[in-house]
């Protein structure tokens, strides 16, 4: 497998990392309105959830391989 | 004397007649002189002198032939080393070894052809000896280099009678046909075809090439029984012959289906395995089409002929040579353990950086994650502020009189006042109700309008 282009699911770990990242950004730098503050912090949980899910993935694929296994 | 064609013109030195070039005469070596055909069958006193009996006016032909093995005795009374090809070889019940021997010329064709025989009380050294020292039987086709001494029996002609054979020269012979082949290879740009094909790194797939019930095999098989029972290696074994005169077809024919093969199902390797035993057949080996097949193999081929101290041609051909079929097994277990711990170590340090990496990422998520949560927190505490200040203004309004209520008032009672003072009551009275009017209005008009 190519490491040049990322799979879905790396791509989507990058989406919410970004979102988390845009999210902070406009807080530092911008005075929201309180409702849109409720909808700003909403998406940045859904974003940290996604990104915390996908590392828990691939803590569970790196525990439970083993390089036992000799096939072609 | 000596029997000969005459190849100069001559005289005889009985009838003193010219012998032109071609005729049949004896020569007598040591005088140098020659009798003519004429006078050989007249059996004149030349004849006699010589050592023929005369019968009448014939020479007998045993006393011609026992004449000419006279000739030849003294012509070459100890054996002589001769170089000749085995055209036949025949062993008898006697004890006898009957040999055709042969001189060929570039193209194939019999330049001088005699028989000969091994006798019995020399045939056990001869053959042992040789078979010893090349490694295999003496046997039509081979080039050889015997002693001999010839042999004229008035019965069955002229023979060669074999004292010996010198092994080396077949064995120079056979390195000779080798230095060929090896040249022919290396002009067609094949010769290290298959030994520069990089040395496989892992063994998952073996195909050996064996005879059926070698010795070598079970040397081979004990390792790689093994590595196949654990799933590691499989061996795929075909019997094909390593003797006999189709072997070296018979083997070019299967390396080439190997590698055809391989391309439908990948092949690590391909070991050619033949322990133990007599090294009769290996010289067999030492051919062109074998070789070639061998240098362009896609698969690796590996030889464990069983021999260590001489390499073979297809040794030198081969990707790597192991002499024994053991070394070969070895090898190939050697490399798969070498190659799994390998691995376990590369998958220890891929456990560690990709666990050190996860936990970096989850602190980056954390991290970012506990900025959005302080930015949220501030936002959250000025919007709180803001929400406060509005109230305390709300609640300082309602417990105060307004200015806009206060000022009117105030300004329509104090020109009131000057009003009255001055007389001017309804004047006065005007002024103090403006003020409450205008009072009224302003805070109808601060509080939204009437309802």
């Amino acid at each position: 497998m190519s490491t040049d282009t990322p799979t879905p699911a790396a791509a989507e770990f990058d989406r919410a990392y970004q979102i988390l990242e845009r999210v902070a950004e406009r807080l530092r730098t911008e005075r929201v309105p309180l409702d849109e503050l409720e909808r700003l912090l909403e998406q940045a949980a859904v974003a940290r959830d996604a990104c915390l899910r996908r590392i828990e993935a691939v803590n569970a694929i790196l525990m439970g391989a083993s390089p036992g296994s000799r096939s072609r | 004397m000596k029997p000969l064609r005459t190849r100069y013109p001559g005289q005889c030195r009985s009838c003193s007649r010219p012998v032109p070039v071609g005729e049949h005469v004896l020569y007598d070596v040591e005088t140098k002189l020659l009798l003519c055909a004429e006078c050989v069958s007249a059996g004149g006193p030349a004849v006699q002198s010589a050592g023929a009996r005369s019968d009448g006016n014939h020479l007998a032909l045993s006393a011609l032939l026992k004449t000419l093995r006279g000739a030849l005795e003294d012509a070459i009374p100890s054996p002589v080393w001769v170089r000749a090809e085995v055209m036949r070889w025949r062993p008898r019940r006697s004890g006898f070894v009957n040999l055709e021997l042969a001189e060929t010329g570039a193209e194939g064709a019999i330049l001088a052809q005699v028989q000969a025989e091994i006798p019995p009380r020399e045939r056990e050294r001869i053959l042992r000896t040789f078979e010893l020292e090349t490694g295999e039987k003496l046997r039509e086709g081979l080039t050889i280099l015997t002693r001999v001494a010839p042999k004229l029996d008035p019965r069955f002609g002229l023979s060669l009678v074999v004292c010996d054979v010198d092994p080396s020269f077949t064995l120079g012979e056979h390195a000779v046909a080798t230095r060929r082949i090896l040249e022919r290879l290396s002009a067609e740009g094949l010769l290290d075809r298959n030994r520069l094909l990089p040395a496989p790194k892992d063994f998952t797939r073996v195909a050996v090439l064996a005879p059926d019930q070698a010795q070598g095999l079970d040397d081979f098989g004990a390792e790689a029984t093994v590595l196949e029972r654990a799933g590691l290696c499989s061996f795929d074994h075909r019997p094909v012959r390593f003797s006999g005169p189709s072997a070296a077809e018979d083997l070019a024919r299967a390396v080439d289906e190997l590698g055809r093969r391989h391309e439908l199902l990948p092949l690590d390797a391909i070991v050619l395995l033949r322990g133990g035993g007599a090294a009769t057949d290996l010289l067999a080996l030492n051919d062109y089409r074998i070789a070639r097949s061998i240098c362009t193999c896609p698969v690796p081929v590996f030889t464990a002929l069983g021999h260590e101290r001489d390499q073979t041609l297809l040794d030198r051909v081969a990707n790597r040579a192991f002499g024994t079929p053991s070394k070969a097994s070895t090898h190939i277990s050697s490399t798969i353990v070498s190659r799994s711990r390998d691995a376990g170590k590369a998958w220890d340090d891929l456990h560690q950086i990709a666990s050190a990496r996860l936990v970096a990422e989850r602190d980056r998520v954390d991290a970012l994650w506990s900025r959005v949560d302080a930015y949220a927190r501030e936002q959250r505490a000025h919007h709180g502020r803001a929400a406060a200040e509005a109230e305390a203004r709300r609640a300082a309004s309602e417990r105060g009189i307004p200015a806009g209520v206060a000022l009117p008032v105030l300004a329509g009672a104090v020109i009131g006042c000057g009003l009255m003072l001055s007389g001017q009551t309804v004047l006065a009275l005007a002024s103090f109700f403006a003020g409450i009017i205008i009072a009224v209005a302003s805070e109808v008009r601060r509080r939204g309008g009437l309802r």
